[in-house]
């Protein structure tokens, strides 16, 4: 089982910052503290700079809607952490395959192949204002052609360099092999990029692909071409079933082995010593505002929670979670400190890390390049 | 009358500046782009007490014919990666990340610059760039380069939408008032409705003001168009000039041109890149100096050389005069770089070699050779002539050379009263003496 937390600064319920240790903006700190406790849980990933509102309800000013640049701060924690996974959330709306692809490939030779690009779109509502552009798409489904498209352009340019192309031989002088960087001359209906790429191979070949979920139907066939890491919201072990299913077989429609991709339930966690303090804690939190209606979550103890996890990973609803912990420090301490130990004595995790990339961690492959002879 | 004292920025840069540096044989070329590489660099800057760590911007590889060098180095990895993941194993030195106007959007670079800042307590620069080489275009869905006037437009209408978002939030926005339920006291936001000649932007960031308000705003490039976009924005520059008469008259047209935009010329810092190649005694610095350029593939300094002049060289003969008058026939607009090379070229009968070995060695910066004594008093005479605010050091190789002059040279300068002893404030703006903004996006 392969489990994965999404930070937020104070946590994932809306009310999270009336109850939270944590100071109204405190920067940086409560994300470098939270990677370094999901690391002492050996989680495979954080992930980092996921929504946690929509634009109408921060812009009220009653949530905690302010969103540090995801990509300064897996900078940040690249050197705050050893061996934990960083996913950074990067909206394709407007972005340009060539930036992605430098910035992630500059990523993940920093932190020596523990990097991950959570893929997806912020929708109109949220860039509407903000970046106001007659190119880009005004449908949702001319979006995700685009998006699609943007995600197949950058893994092109992270295999424009071979392995052997940075080969950085001192005595002959020599920096690169020219025949081992290529351009990729990619000319679709977004996006032309000549190419190559001029930072070399990523250390895990291509940095983790994380995909948000997306409904079934043409989007989501074309996003399993791209997709290694599906992060869904499944309301119960029927509909992940189904879904998890579907992606399966929509991967190996694109020529893909279906265990290189993995579907990730995310949870809202709410937990607590006892069931009675968990609910009381939950409905506290309802009270002070509505929790989201969409988010799954789950209100309980500790071992509660372990045997939930259990029960969904046992019945192949999924191949592992990402926790949102409702309330941090706390959930996220309860989860580390006592879910995880129950698990490993369950033996669904494993007991530190054995690996030192992501791919690693989540059992994925290393990608080869496409232009490897 | 107390010395005026100078600011210290260090260039990072993949293996070194001296083009050839990275095969010297201190340097572990697996190593250099990685997190250690880079922490390793920031720390010893912040060791010697540096203003900032600067890192560069490129959006194209480099080719010939269409294929990368074989010989040359990299250019600079992603700049605010590099600099955010230092900034949580330093504490003061300053973080200058390169973006371009040319390919980003402002609301996505005004977020990007104040999460810097936020997470670096107030230490993020700007090296604002407009992006000068045609390849970029390619990789970025345009048939060809924006072309310059349209990009210094384009640059300053970027600039003024993302000073509008940063001054969105007042002080104290952030009400965070448990009791009432109210995070943001949306009073204290303001949004910002901009149209433009190549933008629309409407709305807040999503983050209150940064510890500086604004990143410092830095400009490198010297073209009259460069020059003039630098005395409207531009708090520190960092200059290319190797030739201190240049120098000193570049320092003053700029600050010539501010008052006209309404600007103070006081506040502006100017820092010319400075290759320095050092040695316990002179002999030694230019047996090092020798040494290096033995090292400079000559391909590479030929390349080198016809990207800059925009003239292929190539089929020149490598020993023969550089062919001043079939360049200057080619009719490309040069940069005052290549003319003060063409020019010394033909006073002093330099070959295509002998040029292309001075444009690599030191990636056309000003460069120094001798021992770090000989290096103050050249940085001294720079500074007391008004040629500069101080240095982006360019070290030719890592770590070495690095360790080099902050273990020798700053303790000089120190002595002389010409550098500080240690940090007097936290931030990059209280480093280089200047103002916070006003918070009313101007």
């Amino acid at each position: 089982m392969h489990l994965l937390a999404s930070l937020a600064a104070h946590g994932w319920h809306p009310a999270a910052w009336r109850v939270s240790s944590i100071a109204g903006f405190a920067g940086a700190a409560p994300f470098t503290a939270a990677a370094q406790t999901a690391e002492r849980g050996g989680l495979d990933a954080v992930l980092l700079g996921l929504p946690t509102a929509p634009l109408a309800v921060r812009a009220a000013g009653r949530v905690d809607g302010l969103r540090l640049d995801p990509l300064p701060l897996v900078g940040l924690l690249i050197g705050a952490t050893r061996r934990i996974g960083l996913g950074g959330y990067w909206p394709a709306d407007v972005a340009e395959p060539f930036h992605v692809a430098r910035v992630f490939a500059t990523l993940d030779h920093l932190a020596g192949g523990r990097t991950g690009w959570i893929a997806g779109l912020d929708g109109r509502a949220e860039l509407a204002a903000r970046v106001q552009r007659p190119d880009l798409p005004t449908d949702d489904k001319e979006a995700a052609l685009r998006l699609a498209e943007l995600i197949d352009v950058a893994r092109q340019l992270w295999d424009s360099w071979e392995d052997g192309g940075f080969v950085v031989d001192q005595s002959a002088g020599t920096f690169a092999d020219p025949e081992r960087v290529h351009p990729i001359d990619h000319a679709g209906r977004f996006f032309t990029v000549r190419g190559p790429l001029n930072v070399p191979r990523p250390i895990q070949g291509q940095p983790v692909i994380l995909h948000r979920d997306v409904p079934a139907g043409d989007a989501r066939a074309g996003a399993a071409a791209n997709a290694e890491v599906v992060l869904a919201q499944p309301a119960t072990i029927a509909e992940a079933k189904e879904a998890r299913a579907d992606w399966r077989s929509l991967a190996v429609r694109h020529g893909r082995d279906a265990d290189g991709l993995r579907y990730v339930a995310r949870t809202v966690a709410i937990l607590a010593e006892t069931e009675a303090a968990a609910v009381r804690r939950a409905a506290e939190l309802d009270a002070l505002a509505a929790p989201d209606a969409g988010a799954t979550r789950f209100v309980g103890t500790p071992a509660q929670f372990a045997a939930h996890l259990a029960e969904w990973h046992a019945a192949g609803a999924c191949d592992g979670f990402d926790i949102l912990p409702a309330v941090l420090p706390i959930d996220l301490d309860l989860l580390v400190d006592v879910v995880v130990p129950l698990l490993r004595r369950r033996g669904l995790v494993r007991t530190g890390y054995d690996s030192t990339t992501l791919r690693g961690h989540l059992g994925l492959q290393r990608a080869e390049s496409r232009f490897a002879a | 009358m107390a010395e005026r004292r100078m600011h210290l920025g260090v260039f990072t840069y993949p293996g070194g500046h001296h083009i050839a540096g990275w095969r010297h044989g201190s340097v572990q070329p697996q190593e250099i782009l990685g997190y250690d590489y880079y922490r390793r660099t920031a720390q010893a800057a912040e060791r010697g007490k540096f203003d900032l760590v600067f890192v560069g911007d490129m959006l194209a590889a480099r080719e010939k014919d269409g294929r990368v060098i074989a010989q040359g180095a990299l250019n600079n990895i992603d700049s605010i990666s590099i600099l955010s993941a230092v900034a949580g194993a330093t504490e003061r030195v300053g973080l200058v990340a390169t973006l371009s106007t040319t390919y980003n959007e402002p609301f996505a670079i005004a977020q990007r610059f104040a999460s810097l800042d936020h997470l670096s307590g107030g230490r993020a620069g700007w090296n604002i760039i407009t992006t000068a080489n045609d390849d970029a275009a390619l990789n970025f869905s345009r048939k060809s380069h924006m072309e310059k006037t349209m990009r210094y437009q384009r640059a300053r209408e970027f600039v003024d939408i993302c000073k509008g978002l940063w001054d969105g939030w007042e002080e104290g926005a952030v009400a965070a008032d448990r009791a009432s339920g109210t995070f943001v006291d949306t009073n204290k936001v303001r949004e910002l409705d901009h149209k433009g000649q190549f933008f629309s932007v409407k709305g807040a960031l999503d983050l209150p003001r940064s510890p500086q308000g604004w990143p410092v705003m830095v400009q490198a490039g010297g073209s009259p168009a460069g020059l003039e976009f630098a005395a409207t924005v531009a708090e520190l520059i960092f200059a290319a000039q190797s030739n201190r008469q240049e120098a000193i008259k570049f320092r003053a047209a700029v600050k010539q041109r501010m008052p006209g935009h309404g600007r103070d010329p006081a506040i502006l810092k100017v820092l010319p890149g400075l290759l320095p190649i050092l040695g316990s005694t002179e002999k030694e610095a230019l047996e090092k100096e020798t040494m290096l350029n033995e090292l400079l593939h000559p391909a590479v300094g030929i390349w080198m050389l016809s990207e800059q002049m925009q003239f292929r060289l190539y089929d020149y003969p490598q020993d023969g005069p550089l062919p001043t008058a079939d360049i200057r026939a080619g009719g490309s607009a040069f940069t005052p770089r290549v003319m003060h090379l063409m020019e010394r070229a033909d006073r002093e009968g330099l070959s295509v070699r002998d040029c292309g070995v001075l444009v690599a060695a030191s990636r056309s910066h000003g460069s120094f050779v001798g021992t770090p004594e000989q290096l103050v008093d050249h940085m001294k005479l720079w500074l007391d002539e008004g040629a500069c605010d101080g240095f982006n050091v360019m070290p030719a190789y890592f770590h070495d050379e690095m360790d080099l002059f902050v273990d020798q040279v700053v303790p000089i300068l120190q002595r002389r009263g010409l550098f500080r002893r240690d940090y007097e404030g936290t931030t990059l703006r209280h480093h280089l003496g200047l103002p916070i903004p006003c918070g009313s996006g101007r």
